[in-house]
């Protein structure tokens, strides 16, 4: 008889050192670039590299929820991008077994000038869809998403909440292991918040990983079984959301 | 991520990077009456234009010089996409960089896709223009265009990936590339024929080991004068797309995971 191998899906982070690069913050022209190296004088005001997370370890196995909270610049966001493989790390590891679905930022990934359709057609293509899987799947998403018929306008038309229903919709409808959400879905609606909660409690049946960055302390009570507390770049609490929310209330700076 | 890796995931997400080609093609023209017809259309007036005006000045035939000219400008159009405009890729692509960990050369690779693709389109010129002047180079023409199609394509994937990373990290590199292309217009065959250099002996040693001048021969060779490209034309091609292939390359494998910084 056949078995079908079943893949577990983890996170594993090890020893994770992250830094925004000095040279960005201090990148210059063509032209300042070429006269600073003739003339080898120390360029003014050079900035550090900033580090966003430092000798950072962290595990997360199938089927946990986990909430991230923290205060602004405790590198809650550059987590999870690091998490999506987006930012390169200077020491560590970093070992990811799923397919990642994130919603990071309120751009997210959209082409402002094309319909939300057309986007959905996007968004599905970039996740590794083919066409006929978009097409199957479009009414799921337009009905989730209840956008009506803002559907066929162009994005640059959507409110920030519309921007997230639909987003939300199409990364949470065409499947995936793994789910990162940032901030973002704070700027949806009372009623579309708590679809989106019960969404991802649906979507967390089927035993896969959530990672959620969110200040709403009450949502992270609801939706995650773990909870963890950034600052500074470093776990300073792991545990329940009870535990951890406790902790974070009762140390504030 | 490995060569052969990043291959094969640029092929599994080929649904996504022609979709991104096939919307920006469409995109360009959205709103304009004539659409995509404008790709055919602009450089064959253009031609018109610039025969009238080149043709009195150097008293040469209009009817001869006039493709030589149209051959010319489709051809450089696409190279000035390619290290003009393709710099500008990553920036566009923000969205989806600062979202998705594709590997970026996706995002080039699109870009490359639609001049290309626009300068099949605007081929269509030639191809008319021939029928009506030397109906008898028309097959010799479309027998060679799909290899210097995907040629030109390589070349132009290759060219935009350079000028994709310069850009995103230097922005005067748009102003500083217009001007650069624009000197390198001066010293090639673009418009200017074999016999404007004979005056002078470096000038015609420049036309004749110039890359871009044997680029242009596997266009005009077979539409202008009814002859296959030969051995030294293909080797010049080829051997650009290596070598700033070689030099995408190693930029990529560079600054590939360095470019979010960035946007």
């Amino acid at each position: 008889m056949k078995r079908k191998l079943v893949r577990k899906c983890y996170i594993h982070m090890e020893h994770v050192d992250l830094c925004y690069p000095s040279l960005v913050y201090n990148s210059t022209t063509i032209k300042q670039e070429i006269f600073s190296k003739l003339s080898r004088k120390k360029k003014i005001q050079q900035l550090d590299d900033v580090i966003a997370l430092s000798d950072f370890s962290l595990d997360i196995k199938e089927g946990e929820r986990v909430g991230v909270i923290g205060y602004n610049g405790a590198g809650k966001s550059t987590l999870l991008k690091a998490m999506a493989g987006l930012y390169p790390i200077q020491s560590g590891v970093i070992d990811v077994q799923g397919e990642i679905r994130a919603l990071l930022e309120l751009t997210l990934g959209f082409d402002v000038q094309s319909t939300g359709r057309e986007n959905i057609m996007y968004r599905g293509l970039m996740l590794g869809c083919t066409p006929e899987e978009i097409h199957r799947q479009e009414e799921e998403i337009i009905q989730f998403a209840g956008l009506g018929e803002f559907i066929d306008y162009p994005i640059c038309s959507y409110s920030s909440g519309m921007m997230v229903r639909l987003a939300f919709a199409i990364s949470t409808t065409v499947g995936g292991e793994i789910l990162l959400v940032d901030e973002v879905l704070s700027a949806g609606d009372i009623e579309f918040q708590a679809k989106a909660k019960e969404r991802m409690l649906d979507v967390m049946s089927n035993a896969k990983i959530l990672v959620l960055v969110l200040h709403d302390l009450e949502t992270i009570r609801q939706v995650c079984n773990r909870t963890i507390l950034l600052n500074h770049g470093s776990v300073i609490a792991d545990g329940t959301p009870k535990e951890v929310i406790h902790f974070y209330l009762n140390n504030q700076k | 991520m490995k060569l052969m890796n990043t291959v094969h995931y640029i092929y599994r997400m080929r649904y996504f990077w022609l979709y991104l080609a096939r919307c920006d093609l469409i995109a360009r023209y959205r709103r304009s009456k004539l659409g995509m017809l404008w790709i055919v259309m602009s450089p064959v007036l253009l031609t018109v234009i610039m025969s009238v005006v080149l043709g009195s000045v150097f008293k040469m035939s209009i009817i001869e010089y006039a493709p030589y000219i149209l051959i010319g400008m489709v051809a450089w159009e696409l190279f000035t996409s390619s290290l003009v405009t393709g710099g500008g890729t990553f920036l566009g692509a923000y969205p989806y960089i600062r979202q998705f960990n594709h590997p970026v050369i996706i995002y080039t690779l699109k870009s490359a896709v639609v001049y290309t693709a626009n300068f099949l389109i605007a081929s269509v010129g030639i191809i008319i223009w021939t029928l009506f002047l030397s109906p008898a180079n028309v097959l010799l023409g479309l027998f060679t265009l799909p290899l210097t199609t995907v040629l030109f394509f390589f070349l132009s994937w290759a060219l935009v990936t350079i000028a994709a990373f310069i850009n995103t990290k230097y922005r005067d590199y748009p102003q500083m590339m217009s001007l650069l292309m624009q000197a390198l217009w001066y010293v090639s065959p673009v418009y200017f024929q074999e016999s404007m250099f004979e005056a002078n002996q470096y000038l015609l040693m420049l036309f004749r080991y110039n890359p871009i001048t044997h680029i242009l021969y596997l266009l005009r060779k077979p539409f202008l004068y009814c002859q296959l490209p030969v051995w030294s034309d293909y080797l010049f091609t080829v051997g650009c797309i290596v070598f700033f292939g070689l030099i995408a390359f190693f930029l990529n494998k560079k600054n590939a995971k360095k470019v979010i910084f960035y946007l």
